[in-house]
């Protein structure tokens, strides 16, 4: 279980949800720059796609090992977030050749010596940030299901390593009760291939300038008591004996059954948990 | 936690300061000036060149410390033995070597290895590919007498490669070998507690890629079906092929030949005797006798003319159905094979698929191998691991298998994965779980299998017919084979009766008379 190789005719799917209500126009400062949250999870999306793609390159090019899905959520739509709106999987083949802008990201560096220097990267601009209107997380996860459920169904991706889902917000959800937002969730995660089940990873952001995070609890108690987080808690997968390692050095010591939850994390917490989520993958190549 | 590429790219486009040691490395760029790289699992490297010289820069995303100080003590063994004119290249282990940051600006050092790429060299895999295709026999045998003294020295060195295989040797311009990705490469000493099994995959390989190029020498077409083969790509032992190679080597008195045949117990698939294994390639570099070549082009001529079949006539209005002609797609690919059952197997550079008898290609050139058709059937190699698929591509068994065999006459595949084997019919359905530790070949009615050391055997349909009962166990030639029970060789028929005592110890040559 979770061992499938991953090749061109096995790829793994990613399904990326992503809140693009009101509440993630809040500022918040973030590689030493001030920016929404929106920006800052566009940006960090678009550098987890860029860390995929760079994992596909061989020598003849970008290898198809990934099927990426990016799904907006605001107001009552979800909408896919590629620049063709109607294209919900994109393989990694296909996104090396979009023609895309690209962005140029200046970042200050403080070496040994002392001295300080500015490094420049370009990073292409695959999903762009957004945000208006309420969160319909319900309608996301609804959307997700389908979506999953029919790559899932595709007799090529029987023998494939299982989706994963990154399902990032800073608020709850406008639509669905608690029981609707768990069924759906419980829905997803029963998905699977013959490799084992999707894994639905929930990433709450912080609201506030100071956040006190909780990244992969081994139980409901690491939480805060409070509704939301236990809520997101049940809804999110246990991370498979193959993540552990990563997670273990992540939190600085050893556990099991870790959940794929983190509840109000920071955007380096967002770039850790998204990285654990898909570069374990990684060494299945 | 890992290091992201992202990261160590950063470090590479910025990287005034970010070298401890290697300050002057210059790195291959491409048309847009981005750095040349590649992936692969826990690793990123770059061709790059320092001091004058081109080496391949392997940066490890790993941060496991257990992991990069196995790394590191490779690196001390190989600097040790590059003292001895070896076949080895320069390769520095440099820990703490690149400085990189994260998201939050906070820093810390990755080790990098730096391994030479000398100047001119080439795969070996690529050196048999031009060899072959141009039937360049003086070339093959110079290679093959270079391969033998390499081996040689591994053996001599105490070095045990661990990964040996075509993609892990150069040939170098003036025709020297050179070893290359010493990741899992270790010294052997009997006190390891994986001793035997390092030794013996090792060994395996060495006795593969001899037995392979010997072959090349008297055939080179033969090279188009051994490509393919697990027996160039992992250390596995190939019971189907031995008594070939054996019968090829008898009819001309290749003794060394004979004598490494001898070596390899297909029962177990293993070749303990290094010192032996040693001496037989110390002959072969002196040895001009080539295999019996005739053998060889009768093997390669009967898996083509079994599949192959005429091609329908069709009548002139037919044009967009004619058959192509060979001359058209020899402009086109490197590699054209036989037509088997309307489907001709080509390749273009190192990506293989098919075509139809009009030159339609149907199957498109994404695998890294690809045999013929037979029945309907073709084995194909994608990323290191075998599949089945149909005429129109689809996959019978998925690409996920360590070795696999199509036996059409049986309608049988077997496949292995994780070392232990099984079954499959021709829809891909199990006929028999993967469950034995080694298994024999298909090509008979009774397959040996092995289970924890005990050995017994099966029909296609996975019935028991002799249950795993004897220490050791060959593969049914004629009607008889050859077993060990209570420490006796003795000749059995397909019931279990025995027939005889078996005198000789030379069990392969006892399999095969």
């Amino acid at each position: 279980m979770y061992s499938a190789r991953i090749n061109r005719t096995h790829p793994v799917a990613f399904i990326i949800l992503i809140d693009q209500s009101g509440s993630m126009n809040e500022p918040i400062v973030f590689m030493q720059r001030e920016m929404s949250k929106a920006e800052a999870v566009a940006l960090i999306v678009n550098r987890m796609i860029a860390e995929l793609m760079f994992r596909c390159k061989r020598d003849d090019g970008y290898r198809a090992y990934f099927d990426i899905a990016v799904l907006g959520y605001r107001d009552d739509q979800v909408v896919s977030l590629w620049k063709d709106v109607n294209r919900r999987f994109v393989s990694s083949q296909d996104l090396a050749d979009m023609e895309l802008s690209e962005l140029r990201m200046e970042q200050e560096r403080r070496m040994p010596d002392g001295r300080t220097t500015i490094v420049t990267t370009m990073q292409k601009q695959w999903v762009k940030p957004f945000a208006a209107g309420k969160t319909p997380m319900y309608k996301a996860l609804v959307a997700c299901y389908e979506l999953c459920r029919s790559w899932c169904a595709q007799e090529e991706h029987r023998a494939s390593y299982p989706p994963i889902i990154f399902n990032i917000t800073d608020g709850e959800s406008s639509d669905g009760d608690d029981r609707q937002l768990l069924d759906m969730a419980e829905k997803i995660r029963l998905l699977s291939t013959d490799d084992g089940r999707a894994l639905l990873v929930n990433i709450h952001i912080c609201s506030g300038e100071v956040c006190d995070p909780v990244l992969f609890p081994e139980s409901e108690e690491e939480l805060p008591d409070q509704r939301y987080a236990r809520l997101l808690y049940r809804m999110s997968s246990e991370m498979p004996e193959v993540y552990e390692e990563e997670i273990a050095a992540l939190k600085g010591h050893a556990g099991k059954h870790f959940r794929g939850i983190s509840y109000n994390a920071g955007m380096t917490d967002l770039i850790d948990m998204m990285n654990v989520g898909s570069v374990s993958v990684n060494f299945l190549f | 936690m890992s290091l992201s590429v992202y990261q160590v790219l950063e470090s590479v486009e910025n990287g005034e300061g970010r070298f401890r040691s290697l300050r002057d490395v210059v790195f291959e760029r491409d048309r847009t000036g981005r750095p040349v790289f590649t992936v692969s699992g826990r690793m990123i490297s770059f061709p790059v060149s320092w001091q004058d010289r081109s080496y391949v820069l392997k940066c490890l995303l790993d941060r496991n410390n257990e992991r990069l100080a196995e790394r590191n003590s490779v690196a001390v063994i190989v600097g040790q033995k590059i003292q001895q004119n070896s076949y080895l290249v320069d390769y520095r282990y440099l820990s703490n070597e690149l400085l990189v940051f994260d998201d939050m600006g906070r820093s810390g050092y990755a080790d990098v290895v730096l391994m030479e790429m000398p100047e001119g060299a080439k795969y070996l895999y690529v050196a048999f590919d031009e060899f072959c295709l141009e039937g360049n026999r003086e070339k093959l045998r110079e290679l093959f007498r270079e391969f033998c003294r390499m081996a040689v020295w591994l053996i001599d060195s105490g070095l045990v490669h661990g990964a040996l295989c075509p993609k892990n040797m150069l040939l170098l311009p003036d025709g020297a070998l050179r070893l290359i990705n010493y990741e899992q490469m270790r010294m052997i000493s009997e006190e390891s507690p994986d001793y035997e099994a390092i030794r013996d995959a090792d060994n395996v390989m060495l006795a593969n890629m001899v037995l392979g190029q010997k072959a090349m020498i008297a055939c080179p077409e033969i090279y188009r079906t051994l490509k393919g083969d697990p027996m160039f790509l992992r250390p596995v032992v190939r019971s189907s092929f031995l008594p070939l190679f054996l019968e090829a080597a008898d009819r001309t008195g290749c003794l060394p030949i004979q004598k490494i045949v001898g070596l390899i117990d297909p029962c177990n698939r293993i070749l303990r005797d290094r010192n032996a294994l040693r001496e037989a390639l110390l002959q072969l570099v002196e040895d001009t006798t080539d295999l019996d070549a005739d053998l060889l082009k009768e093997f390669v001529a009967e898996r083509s003319a079994f599949s192959a079949e005429t091609p329908k006539s069709v009548s002139p209005a037919d044009e967009g159905s004619r058959m192509t002609s060979r001359s058209l797609l020899e402009e086109r690919y490197d590699w054209i094979g036989p037509v088997c059952e309307s489907m001709i197997c080509v390749s273009k550079g190192d990506r293989w698929g098919y075509l139809d008898y009009t030159g339609k290609e149907v199957i498109a050139l994404h695998y890294d191998w690809a045999d013929d058709f037979a029945e309907g059937r073709a084995c194909v190699l994608l990323e290191g691991y075998y599949g089945l698929i149909d005429k129109k591509g689809n996959e019978i068994l998925p690409p996920v298998y360590e070795e696999l065999e199509w036996n059409c006459l049986f309608g049988t595949v077997k496949a292995s994965v994780d070392g232990s084997f099984g079954l499959f019919d021709r829809n891909g359905n199990s006929v028999v779980p993967m469950i034995y530790n080694t298994m024999g070949s298909i090509d008979n009615e009774l397959i040996v299998v092995g289970v924890e050391d005990r050995f017994g055997y099966i029909r296609h349909d996975g019935t028991v017919v002799i249950p795993p009962v004897y220490d050791e166990a060959y593969d049914f030639q004629n009607g008889k084979a050859v077993v060990v029970h209570d420490g006796r060789y003795v000749e059995i028929d397909s019931s279990g009766a025995i027939l005889r005592e078996a005198n000789e110890y030379g069990v392969p040559e006892k399999v095969c008379r």
